[in-house]
């Protein structure tokens, strides 16, 4: 590796002035150090000055395992695999105890855990033993083995303890795999960024339908995040301790734009007002709703709504359409600008206006009616479409379009 | 409360000290108990050894005539239920009650395929349905779950797709579940038996995001109120401290129905269980870790500040000031703002404490109504408490109940008396089962147990020594059999109390056995009443019957007790808490900069040491002219033959020295300074201890101990000089000064130097005597003072060096980083934070350098910095001085290493976060080879010396693995000319 160059290692950058914009490194959970022979490490099962003589003292050098010279404590031959077993009777027994009970033969000013038992400071997942191993636990006599010990050696000893205490929960891998079947699913918990350089949403929500459709919202924020096709979610955080963000599994085939966010805003003196989501539903299989108050940037109760959620069939594609409905003094969606580009029959003798409301989104609005908006997610507007939605909304579409395309693609 | 005597101790038995040894003889004489449970002997707990005499026969003012006539007065009148019939049923089955599980059943629900119950709430609909929420996020419905018959039970998805349940409510049969983020009601709005729809009652609360971010729940008031409890998570990357970076992050929240959120108390780590009593006072249990000494259950009243700092950010006081609390100093809410636990459960019982609830079934579980049981996941078992208060303040008594359940997280009880427990151990650890639905019914027959207990105010008419003595009265389930008596070798109590500190949990501290003053068992003995000398308040006891059995042959299930005196019943109340504000640990303190701590670590390591080992010793009671020995690491013994001087390695000019030493009777040693300049006898002789040998000079007054006993000692050393001789600037003996400026002999050497006034002070070795028969050393910590040259106003011996500073700048010009840390300056110097990189210093290649710079690391972090840095292909390589305070053996601070080559230091010669002056020379020899030296605090620990030459090469800062805070200051070097 040569200075300037980008490495492996992941180079900062040529001049320091620019570190600290850098983000540290996930540094918390999860890193496993790269196995990089730059690292200088003691050799693998080399005794420590400390350990030796002690074990031999109290004649624990018995209790060696097999791999290793029980009167040395060293290696008999270097193995690729770390041993587990010969390295925790080597660093751990002495206060852990031989058999892990915690009744090891140093004096220790507070005990030292029993593994049978399954007591670990900071969890017993392999990652919570691993970060014990490594960095230790501060206020107790538990020293770091970051430096001792390779990643594969704390790997190897990691597993070694945590076997020696009872059996945990296991999720098998893909036994977190949520897929919704006979009824839409409504599913709590954090989203990740779904592009670079967003945020997560703590407080997501995810709908999944049986069509293999998935509608992803911010439910602090009221606000679509997504659409996604394919498979649902995989509810990572039925792992370990829990807390993880969930990982949808379908591929994004919508994100709403700042037009997509307008149009679906509702708004009070031409303010847009913020929404709460307050109640999450489903109905059968591929219905599903959600209730919001409308709130000011005060935090004042205007208002409330619902957004519904549901498909206009297309030669038996889904396409996903959400209704959304408000209520309370003065609140409406603001008007598109722009001539329609189609009508579709709504009912009770009314046409509907079709505009364009963003990329991969078509607005539908009754005129008159500022407190109802459909939002249709389909790349370009069909007559199809307008049959299907007309459908959809209990009318046959006329099927008329105002520029007399079949395409209201606009640019 | 001022307790008094009263109509139920009429009767006792007054056992007169004949009838005490009589019955001492008898229980000698009885046969051996049936086994005890399995358990809590396993849980063995270190105490003094027993005082194997009678105790006092009580007086007869203790010992009134009356008839008993009623229960003992408890706090709540409720508490009070008879045990009587359980004890006629007891004698119509002679079959004894040898385990819990005589007592109780332990039944496992059978679950259908794919569930997997990780139990968060539990609540009961009016159809007898229990719903169950776990960290799944999943609801599922038991219905009836009190069939005869488990297999009756039938168990079904109610909803799946909540983010985690770790509380359950049932109001009008509708489901609520407190999420990670909020708090929801499931509605099954078209009856199909399956929610389908979630409705957000609450979510005012933060969340970061971080995964340590659990919400608690969930009992309600009779007004409707939930409580909720917020954990906090935890650093980056001091992961050990706790944070509150979102609101009300370790608070315990008050939810209405109507969405409102009222931030009700502060101070909570973990507290995964809450549960209310039938009277609305709030129970809270807490898990052990930074600033929780162990298990707490709390009483929470609103507005009260319990342990942890990092919630009080979210205080309206903190918020207005902009305060944040501080990480590892206790705020000062926690010396008179703090609220102690009601109970603090012993670590050996509980190191993850689930739920609790208050039996309301009149003892139907055959636990006296208004008693608590107690979740506990750790040893899997569920645990009975009783609550009193004593002079304004609620404490109370713990002990086992039902064990080996599995990892029991949430209990609930139904109202025939079935506790069910649901269990999860996800993360956390815990007994097997790891996860699951139990049910615990009581058979009908009462084990032996220590039903009750209750602190006991001093007598009302003292007799005259007894007028301090405070104690206990303990309840039993059904009476002892005759022949077993409240000896002194059966009752044990043993005194202790915790550390207040940002620590992981904290040992046991001022463990004390007191002795048992008077004792006394009713009529019907069932009743204990035991007085101790010496209880103190705000501290925990733990008190065990031994050999206690009933008239059946049933033994005592749980033998041990554990009561937390917040108060004592009588006298001024006390402010103080069991867990005590006590300084940071001695590492962390500013007067730990520069000390040398030559006996952490490998102790042996920094000496020379022939014959010396690293042991436990007590002077040995057969022969006190020797020590026994036993496998340790308390002290440092010449246990050996023909044991040597124990002389340190690194050599001292001025300096000051503590250590402890320890002689057996008749016992002799002493420190030797200044290469002979003097000896300090170290002798079991009070006359003699602390005087000098070659300056005559007896002590000033007699401290020392005595024999078996350690004794401190601290000196201030200065040097000899060309101009004038060594000095005993001043010698205390457990803190009293036993000698002051005491002049010593010159030894010669420094005269025949070349007389130069300018040159440093004649450093020597330390030498504790090894040759005059057994001693013991412990925790030696040595302080240079001043610095090789001596200079007051250049403490670092830079004078007449043309240093250059790298890192005075404040500015990464010209700095170049690599690698995965992250690198910041300030006028503090560079500050590194893992993981593993490096942070090349804007220098030109450079061969022989002297670099000196300051250098501070964290618990658990390591770093280096790299002299004749090359980048290669192979990586950074150079010779790195390694700053660690943390590591095992073999990588300490001052540790050198180059290629293979490595020369290593295996003392913690510097705590983690202590600042430590590093100097550190690199030269190349004539004819080939580097030699690099290494000192600390002006004193040489360390060489490596290179068979083959190092090229020249830069200069690198390196930190070395996740977690790592390395901190570099004052980085300068100067060029050695050739032969320098």
């Amino acid at each position: 590796m040569s200075r300037g160059a980008p490495a492996e290692l992941g180079r900062i950058g040529d001049r320091a002035s620019r570190l600290p914009e850098r983000a540290a490194a996930p540094i918390l959970v999860g890193v496993t150090l790269r196995k990089d022979p730059r690292i200088a490490l003691v050799p693998l099962g080399r005794p420590s000055a400390w350990a030796v003589p002690v074990l031999l003292t109290l004649g624990l050098g018995a209790l060696a395992a097999p791999g290793t010279d029980a009167a040395s404590g060293e290696p008999a031959a270097d193995g690729p695999t770390a041993d587990g077993a010969a390295l925790y009777a080597e660093h751990c027994a002495r206060c852990h105890g031989a058999n892990g009970n915690g009744e090891g033969t140093a004096e220790l000013d507070r005990p030292a855990r029993s593994f049978l038992d399954g007591g670990y400071s900071y969890g017993n997942t392999l990652r919570a033993v691993e970060r014990s191993v490594r960095h230790g636990i501060p206020g107790t006599p538990m020293p770091a083995f970051g430096e001792t010990l390779d990643a594969d050696g704390i790997r190897a000893v990691s597993n070694f303890v945590v076997a020696l205490g009872p059996p945990g929960t296991i999720v098998e891998e893909g036994a977190s795999v949520l897929g919704p079947e006979a009824r839409v699913e409504i599913v709590h918990g954090m989203l990740p960024p779904l592009s670079e350089g967003e945020r997560v949403a703590p407080r997501g929500v995810a709908l999944g339908f049986p069509n293999g459709t998935t509608f992803a919202y911010d439910k602090a924020e009221g606000e679509l995040l997504a659409v996604l096709t394919g498979d649902f979610v995989d509810r990572r955080d039925w792992r370990d301790r829990g807390g993880a963000a969930l990982k949808l599994l379908g591929n994004v085939s919508y994100r709403p734009d700042d037009a997509a966010r307008a149009a679906g805003a509702a708004r009070r003196d031409g303010v847009a007002l913020e929404r709460r989501v307050h109640t999450v539903a489903a109905s059968g299989a591929d219905g599903a709703r959600l209730d919001f108050d409308l709130r000011t940037a005060d935090g004042e109760r205007v208002g409330g709504g619902s957004e519904y959620l549901g498909f206009a069939r297309v030669a038996d594609v889904p396409v996903p359409v959400r209704f959304l409905s408000v209520t309370g003094s003065g609140a409406s969606f603001a008007p598109l600008g722009g001539s329609a580009l189609a009508l579709v029959e709504a009912g009770g003798g009314r046409e509907a206006e079709v505009r364009r409301a963003g990329a991969g989104l078509f607005a539908v609005d009754v005129p008159d009616v500022p407190s109802v908006r459909v939002l249709v997610h389909a790349e370009k507007w069909s007559t199809a479409l307008g049959d299907a939605l007309a459908g959809a909304l209990g009318a046959e579409s006329d099927g008329s379009n105002d520029d007399g395309s079949d395409d209201g693609e606009d640019a | 409360m001022k307790l008094t005597h009263d109509a139920a101790f009429a009767n006792w038995t007054a056992p007169s000290a004949l009838v005490l040894a009589l019955t001492a003889a008898a229980v000698a004489q009885t046969p051996a108990p049936p086994p005890a449970p399995v358990g809590l002997q396993g849980l063995g707990y270190t105490t003094r050894p027993a005082t194997l005499r009678p105790a006092r026969p009580i007086p007869e003012e203790e010992a009134p005539a009356e008839a008993e006539t009623a229960a003992p007065a408890a706090p709540d009148e409720s508490t009070a239920a008879p045990a009587t019939t359980r004890a006629a049923e007891v004698a119509d089955d002679p079959t004894p009650i040898a385990t819990d599980r005589d007592a109780y059943d332990v039944e496992f629900f059978p679950l259908p395929d794919g569930c997997v119950l990780e139990v968060g709430g539990m609540a009961m609909t009016s159809d007898g349905a229990l719903y169950v929420s776990t960290r799944r996020g999943q609801v599922w419905r038991v219905d009836d779950p009190l069939a005869d018959d488990i297999a009756d039970a039938k168990v079904t998805l109610f909803h799946e797709g909540l983010w985690e349940g770790l509380g359950l409510d049932v109001v009008d049969d509708q489901i609520f579940v407190v999420q990670r983020g909020e708090l929801s009601r499931l509605d099954d709005v078209d009856g199909d038996g399956r929610c389908d729809a979630v409705v957000t009652i609450a979510d005012d609360w933060g969340l970061s995001g971080h995964y340590h971010e659990f919400a608690f729940g969930l009992p309600r008031t009779a007004d409707g109120d939930w409580f909720v409890g917020l954990n906090v998570s935890f650093g980056d990357p001091e992961w050990w401290h706790g944070r509150s970076t979102v609101p009300y992050r370790g608070w315990i929240l008050k939810v209405s129905p109507d969405g409102t959120v009222l931030p009700w108390a502060s101070g909570l780590r973990s507290p995964n269980g809450i549960a209310l009593d039938r009277g609305g006072d709030l129970y809270v249990t807490d898990n052990q870790g930074d600033w929780v000494a162990s298990s707490p259950i709390y009483r929470i009243e609103k507005d009260r500040f319990y342990s942890h700092p990092k919630s009080l950010d979210w205080t309206p006081e903190y918020r207005a000031a902009g305060r944040l609390a501080d990480d590892e100093i206790p705020p000062p809410e926690a010396a008179t703002g703090r609220t102690g636990p009601a109970i603090w459960i012993p670590y050996q019982w509980s190191r993850s404490t689930g739920n609790l609830l208050e039996d309301t079934t009149n003892g139907r579980f055959g636990v006296h109504d208004g008693q608590f049981v107690v979740a506990e996941l750790t040893n899997g078992m569920i645990l009975r408490a009783g609550f009193e208060d004593v002079q304004g303040q609620r404490q109370g008594w713990i002990t086992p109940l039902v064990e080996e359940i599995g990892s029991v997280n949430r209990v609930f009880q139904a109202e025939d008396g079935t506790v069910l427990c649901g269990l999860t151990n996800r993360g956390w650890g815990g007994l097997a089962p790891a996860d699951g639905l139990a049910r615990v019914r009581f058979k009908g027959r009462a084990a032996m147990e220590i039903e009750s207990m209750r602190i006991l105010d001093v007598p009302e008419e003292p007799t005259g020594d007894d007028a301090d003595e405070f104690g206990f009265e303990l309840t039993l389930a059904r009476p002892v059999a005759d022949g077993w008596a409240p000896t002194a070798d059966a009752v044990k109590l043993v005194q202790y109390d915790y550390d207040y500190w940002w620590e992981y949990g904290s040992p046991e501290r001022h463990m004390e056995e007191l002795e048992l003053a008077s004792a006394a068992l009713s009529e019907d003995r069932t009743k204990l009443r035991l007085r101790f000398a010496g209880m103190l308040p705000a501290m925990c006891v733990r008190l065990t019957l031994d050999g206690v059995t009933a008239a059946d042959g049933s033994p005592l299930l749980h033998d041990t007790i554990s009561y937390t005196v917040n108060q004592l019943p009588s006298g001024p109340p006390t402010n103080a808490y069991v867990a005590k504000t006590v300084p940071p640990p001695p590492s962390k303190q500013e007067g730990a900069a520069g000390v040398l701590h030559l006996s952490w670590g490998d102790a042996l390591e920094q000496f020379d040491s022939e014959g010396w080992e690293l042991c436990a010793a007590e002077v040995d009671a057969q022969n006190p002219a020797r020590f026994a020995i036993t496998p340790g690491s308390s002290a440092l013994v010449n246990a050996a033959e023909g044991a040597g001087d124990f002389t340190t390695r690194g050599a001292f000019a001025d300096f000051h020295l503590r250590f402890d030493f320890m002689l057996p009777e008749g016992g002799a040693t002493s420190l030797g300074l200044g290469n002979g300049a003097e000896r300090v006898r170290l002798v079991d002789d009070a006359a003699a201890c602390g005087g000098l040998t070659k300056a005559s000079a007896p002590p000033r007054t007699e401290v020392y101990a005595g024999a078996g006993q350690w004794t401190n000692v601290q000196l201030w050393y200065r040097a000899e000089r060309a101009d004038e001789p060594a000095r005993i600037q001043r010698l205390d003996l457990n803190g009293v000064t036993v000698q002051e400026d005491v002049a010593l002999a010159q030894v010669g050497r420094w005269m025949r130097g070349d007389g130069d006034a300018a040159a440093p002070p004649m450093s020597a070795p330390i030498a504790f005597g090894g040759t005059d028969g057994p001693v013991a050393l412990r925790d030696i910590r040595v302080k240079p003072l001043g610095r090789p040259s001596g200079a007051v106003d250049d403490p670092n011996g830079d004078a007449g060096t043309d240093w250059t500073f790298l890192d005075a700048a404040g500015t990464w010009d010209d700095w170049e980083a690599m690698g995965d840390a992250d690198f910041s300056v300030s006028n503090e110097g560079v500050a590194a934070k893992g993981a593993l990189g490096w942070l090349w210093a804007p220098v030109d290649e450079l061969g022989d350098v002297e670099v000196r710079f300051r250098a501070k690391v964290n618990a658990n972090g390591a770093g280096a910095l790299v002299l004749r840095a090359r980048d290669t292909d192979a990586g950074v390589e150079g010779c790195a001085v390694r700053i660690d305070a943390s590591y095992p053996a073999g990588g300490s601070t001052g540790t050198l290493s180059a290629g293979d080559a490595k020369a290593e230091v295996n003392a913690t010669l510097v705590p983690s976060d202590t600042w430590v002056d590093v100097a550190v020379a690199i030269r190349d020899r004539e004819g080939g080879g580097t030699d690099v030296d290494v000192s600390l605090n002006g004193v040489a620990v360390n060489r490596l010396s290179l068979e083959e030459t190092l090229e020249p090469g830069g200069i690198a800062l390196r930190t070395d693995h996740d977690g790592s805070v390395v901190r570099f200051a004052n980085i300068r070097y100067v060029e050695l000319a050739a032969g320098e």
